[in-house]
C-alpha cells in the first residue's frame, strides 16, 4: 500500500507550480477580462502548490516515524 | 450483489438481478460517455460523434491498464482536482451576480416570471407543499421518501460501486464505515455544482449578463451549464484544469461501470447460466470481450442520453427501474426473516414492471419520443404540472 498523500502532493505541487508561473507570465493579460480581471491563474496555482506541498510534507513526516519506530 | 441475494435467497432472484443490473450499469457508462462527449463537443469544438468514439477510445485503453486500486487512488485524486478546479468557478460566478444576496434576488424574479412564488427556486421545503407551486414539480412527500429513502440509501448501501470499495478496505470497521466516510466528502459537492447550476439559471434568463443557455425540449439544455459556464469564466491554465478535472470524473465513472458489467456478466451471468465450469483463462478472454462490448453498447446509450431533455431525467428514469426494486428487496431481506426466496423475486420482477406501468403513462414536459415515457398511448399524469406537462 504506497500512502496515497505522495502521488497527490507530487502531482498538486507540480501543477500547482505551472499554474502559478503562467499565472505571473501573463499577468496583463486581456484573456482574464472573462474573469472579471482577476488573475485566476495565480490565485488556483498557489492554492494548489499550499495543498500539494502540505501532502507531500504530511507523507514525508509519517515515513520518517516508521522509520524511527522501527 | 447478486452474490448476496444468491445467498439470502435463491438463484431466480439472483438470475434477474444480474440481468438487471448489467443493463444498468451500460446505461450509467453511456451517461457518463455522453457528458464526457458534449464536454469535447462544448469546450474543444469538436464534433459529437467523433467526441463519442474518442471518448469510447480511452475508457477502453484505461479499463485495459487499471486495477481496482489504481482506480480507487484515481477517485481521491479526482476529488481533489474537482473541488480546485471548481472552487474558481462558485466565487467567479458569484461576484458576477453580485454575490449571494444577488443570485437570491436575481432566482427570485425568475420564479416569478415563471408563475411561482418569488422564494421557489432558492428554498428547499417552503414551497415542496404541493407539487404545483415549485419549479421541480415534486412535493415534500416524494422528495422526503423518493429521494431521501429510496434512492439513497440504495445508493449509499446496494450499489455496486460503493459496496466494491467497501470489499477493499482492510478491516470489517473499514468497511462498515464507507458509506458514511464516504458521504462526507460528497458533501461538498452540491455547493460546487449547484451553486453554480443556480447562477447559470439567474443569468440566462437576463439577456444582458452575456451568459447564454441553449434550449433543448421546451427548457434549457442543463447538461452544457458547468462546460458554458467553465468556458465563460475561466481563462487559459485553469481552464484546462476544470476541463481535467471533469474528463477524469467522466472517464472513472465510466471505467467503474463498465467493469462492473464485465464482472456481472462474466461471474453472475456467463459462468452461472451459460457456461460453468471452465477454465480460468477462458473467463478471463470472455471478461475482456464483454468489456469491448460494454463500451460498444454504451455507445448506444449514449445516443439515448442525448434524446432525453437532461441526463438527470434519465437517471433517476434508470435508477426507478433498477435500484429501487432492489433497495426494497435487500431492505426486506436484511430486516425480516420470513421474506422468501420467491417473495423477493417476484417482488424484484413486480417492482420493476410497476416502474414500467408508470414509465407507460406519464410523460415528462417536451417528451417527444416513447423513449422518455407515455409508451402506452395514453398519458395520465405529465411531469412536472399534471396532465398536461
Amino acid at each position: 500500500m504506497i500512502d496515497i498523500r505522495f502521488p497527490i502532493g507530487l502531482m498538486f505541487s507540480l501543477l500547482g507550480l505551472l499554474l502559478t508561473l503562467y499565472g505571473c507570465l501573463t499577468r496583463a493579460d486581456p484573456m482574464y477580462q472573462k474573469s472579471f480581471g482577476v488573475n485566476i491563474n495565480l490565485y488556483s496555482g498557489l492554492l494548489m502548490l499550499v495543498f500539494g506541498l502540505f501532502l507531500l510534507y504530511r507523507s514525508f513526516l509519517s515515513r520518517k516515524s516508521k522509520k524511527t519506530n522501527n | 450483489m447478486p452474490e448476496y441475494l444468491k445467498l439470502r435467497f435463491d438463484e431466480k432472484t439472483r438470475g434477474f438481478n444480474a440481468i438487471s443490473f448489467a443493463v444498468m450499469t451500460i446505461f450509467a457508462s453511456g451517461i457518463s460517455m455522453y457528458a464526457l462527449a458534449l464536454l469535447m463537443e462544448t469546450l474543444l469544438g469538436w464534433d459529437f460523434n467523433l467526441s463519442i468514439l474518442i471518448s469510447a477510445i480511452i475508457v477502453l485503453l484505461y479499463t485495459y491498464l487499471g486495477g481496482l486500486k489504481s482506480a480507487i487512488y484515481n477517485e481521491v485524486l479526482q476529488f481533489f482536482l474537482i473541488v480546485i478546479g471548481f472552487l474558481p468557478l462558485v466565487f467567479l460566478g458569484l461576484h458576477h451576480v453580485g454575490g449571494w444576496e444577488g443570485m437570491v434576488a436575481r432566482l427570485d424574479k425568475v420564479a416569478l416570471n415563471g408563475g411561482y412564488s418569488a422564494g421557489a427556486w432558492t428554498s428547499t421545503w417552503q414551497y415542496s407543499g404541493s407539487a404545483a407551486s415549485n419549479p421541480m414539480g415534486v412535493e415534500w412527500f416524494g422528495i422526503a421518501m423518493g429521494l431521501g429513502f429510496v434512492l439513497s440509501f440504495g445508493y449509499w448501501c446496494t450499489n455496486f460501486l460503493v459496496v466494491q470499495r467497501a470489499m477493499a478496505a482492510d478491516s470489517m470497521t473499514a468497511a462498515r464505515k464507507t458509506p458514511l466516510i464516504g458521504a462526507l466528502p460528497k458533501m461538498f459537492i452540491p455547493f460546487l455544482v449547484i451553486v453554480p447550476g443556480m447562477i447559470a439559471m439567474a443569468l440566462a434568463s437576463d439577456p444582458n449578463s452575456g451568459f447564454l443557455l441553449p434550449a433543448k425540449g421546451g427548457s434549457y439544455d442543463f447538461d452544457k451549464v458547468i462546460p458554458l459556464m467553465l468556458g465563460h469564466y475561466f481563462p487559459n491554465g485553469v481552464l484546462g484544469l476544470g476541463l481535467t478535472a471533469l474528463m477524469a470524473s467522466f472517464m472513472s465513472g465510466m471505467a467503474g461501470n463498465v467493469t462492473a458489467f464485465n464482472t456481472v456478466w462474466t461471474y453472475d451471468i456467463y459462468q452461472s447460466y451459460i457456461r460453468p465450469g471452465a477454465s480460468d483463462k477462458h473467463y478471463l478472454t470472455i471478461g475482456r470481450l464483454a468489456t469491448v462490448a460494454g463500451i460498444l453498447v454504451s455507445i448506444g446509450a449514449a445516443y439515448v442520453a442525448a434524446m432525453f431533455n437532461n441526463v438527470m431525467d434519465f437517471l433517476q428514469l434508470i435508477f426507478a427501474f433498477i435500484n429501487a426494486p432492489l433497495f426494497a428487496t435487500f431492505l426486506l431481506g436484511m430486516f425480516w426473516k420470513r421474506t422468501t426466496g420467491n417473495g423477493a423475486f417476484f417482488g424484484l420482477i413486480s417492482g420493476t414492471i410497476a416502474a414500467a406501468l408508470h414509465h407507460g403513462l406519464t410523460a415528462p414536459a417536451g417528451a417527444a419520443s416513447l423513449i422518455k415515457g407515455g409508451w402506452l398511448g395514453t398519458i395520465l399524469h405529465g411531469y412536472p404540472f399534471g396532465k398536461d406537462g
